[in-house]
């Protein structure tokens, strides 16, 4: 399911046209943005977890080149399912 | 830093949109949802400006009871990943966003960072350098490069002079070999004993000089400082440098007296013993010059005027005329004789190039070609590879890195190379007996 289908099936769902369905969605990417620049937690229950993680900076070494690096650190956008959505994956 | 629900997000979405609360909370359940039968029905869901969400497969795996020990197998399931597109990823990183991956080096400064800090500390050197050089006679490659040296001018000696001089010549071996041997002294003594061997010079010439009929002028002048030099052979450095500044003295005479008259110099070639003297002046001066670790300081400014006298057309330097001059108007100065010493030991130190264009005019030079760190620009510097260990020196007190490679490159531009040799981490803080190693510098 790509972005187009996915507007689809939200605007079908909540009986409203695309445009506004789109408009919507852009609204509340922007709300979760600002909240991940601010280091917030993202909880949505029955679903799972959006979090900000800080990667340390760390050596890696080129292996063709055997020259050595420093990565910087950097922030990650990290999601972790919640129970319910892994249940409702693996009920048979 | 804090805790938001999905509540929390219709809230804010209610307020941006003028939606009312219920709309917007049905919405985001709406939006979950849509995910979730998404990823229900093909696997996964792509959310433009969010990131992509999939469900994958986790395969079952072997692992053992932690209570019983028993091998147990946990079964496969399926699990949501999510995958920032980028413009996520950057938004998020943001804060960070400055920073590259950078090469690390092996904890040493890198070469352009040793140049460019080389001249700061280079000006601080040059005070000094003066009386640290006088132990660069000690080490064994000046040694070696002293000795080339005294075997040349003995070959030449023997070609070009008679008896006398060839004792003079030993003589000036002797002394050579007594300055090398005062390894540890201090630079005033090592200072005074090289003006002992300069003062051979002088009485050789003036007695020479005795012998040749019609120098009436140059003996009036010249015997004096011999008398006065035979009369204080017990005396101490203050009579030393005065013998120094008479010898000079006689060579700037002996410059004016050639530049000035032609009839007088064709006399002064005529008579043989006069011209060998001549002759084994510059070498004996060159060999003061390599004893002196290449870098030739009080004496070998002597040489620069010395040489000219023969080979006046050679040298295309007005500094050198210029140097003569200064010795000159320094003689007049003769009534203070140890401030105008130090005082002419300082004025020669910036001189080198000149002594170097006067060394390049003359046939002994082969030796001294061989070691090409002579013709040496700034912009050369980067252009030596190190290879193998030439000597391993250990550090005496007040010695710094730059010392050594002024000492053993007759360069002190060069240090970086002793530091990189050596892997120093820290080249401004070096331990008294710490053992340095000199690399050979071989141009690439």
């Amino acid at each position: 399911m790509n972005n187009k289908e996915f507007i689809a099936e939200l605007s079908r769902q909540t009986n409203q046209p695309i445009g506004a369905a789109t408009k919507l969605v852009g609204d509340t990417l922007r709300i979760l943005e600002e909240h991940f620049q601010q280091d917030d937690v993202v909880c949505i229950s029955s679903f799972g977890n959006f979090e900000v993680k800080k990667k340390m900076e760390r050596v890696s070494v080129n292996p063709t080149t055997g020259k050595r690096y420093l990565i910087p650190p950097k922030l990650v956008l990290a999601f972790k399912q919640s129970n319910v959505l892994k249940e409702m994956f693996n009920a048979e | 830093m804090g805790k938001i629900s999905l509540s929390n997000i219709a809230e804010e979405l209610a307020v941006r949109n003028g939606l009312t609360r219920e709309a917007a909370d049905s919405f985001m359940h709406a939006f979950v949802e849509t995910i979730e039968k998404g990823l229900l029905e093909d696997g996964m869901v792509k959310v433009k400006g969010l990131g992509t969400f999939k469900l994958q497969e986790v395969s079952d795996r072997g692992s053992v009871d932690v209570n019983t020990g028993e091998r147990i197998t946990i079964k496969g399931y399926r699990k949501v990943t999510f995958t920032p597109d980028s413009a996520m990823k950057e938004l998020v990183n943001r804060p960070f966003a400055h920073f590259e991956p950078t090469e690390l080096n092996d904890g040493y400064p890198t070469e352009e960072e040793l140049v460019t800090s080389d001249d700061i500390a280079a000006d601080g050197e040059d005070g000094e350098v003066a009386e640290e050089k006088v132990e660069a006679d000690s080490e064994t490659s000046a040694d070696a490069i002293a000795e080339e040296f005294v075997e040349a001018v003995a070959e030449e000696a023997a070609e070009l002079v008679e008896e006398t001089q060839e004792t003079v010549v030993e003589g000036i071996v002797e002394a050579v070999e007594e300055t090398t041997e005062t390894e540890e002294n201090e630079a005033l003594v090592a200072i005074e004993e090289i003006a002992e061997t300069a003062e051979v010079a002088p009485v050789v010439e003036v007695e020479m000089k005795e012998d040749v009929p019609g120098q009436e002028e140059v003996l009036a002048r010249e015997t004096a400082p011999k008398q006065e030099h035979r009369k204080r052979r017990g005396c101490g450095c203050w009579i030393t440098s005065l013998v120094l500044l008479a010898f000079a003295s006689i060579l700037a005479f002996t410059f004016g007296w050639f530049t000035l008259s032609d009839s007088e110099e064709s006399r002064y070639e005529d008579t043989g013993e006069e011209h060998s003297d001549i002759v084994v002046k510059p070498n004996l001066e060159e060999e003061l010059g390599a004893m002196w670790g290449d870098e030739p300081k009080v004496k070998p400014q002597l040489p620069a005027e010395k040489k000219e006298a023969p080979a006046i057309s050679a040298i295309p330097s007005d500094t050198v005329v210029q140097a003569a001059q200064q010795t000159a108007g320094e003689m007049q100065d003769a009534s203070l004789p140890v401030v105008a010493e130090n005082a002419k030991s300082q004025m020669e130190e910036p001189k080198k190039p000149v002594v170097e264009t006067c060394f390049s005019s003359v046939t002994l030079t082969e030796s001294l070609k061989a070691k090409p760190i002579k013709d040496i620009t700034p912009a050369d510097t980067t252009d030596y590879v190190m290879d193998g260990t030439r000597v391993v020196h250990t550090l005496k007190s007040g010695e710094t890195i730059i010392q050594l490679a002024n000492k053993y490159y007759g360069d002190k531009r060069l240090w970086p190379y002793i530091v990189k040799y050596n892997r120093m981490r820290d080249f401004n803080n070096v331990a008294i007996g710490q053992r340095i190693e000199i690399p050979v510098l071989k141009v690439k």
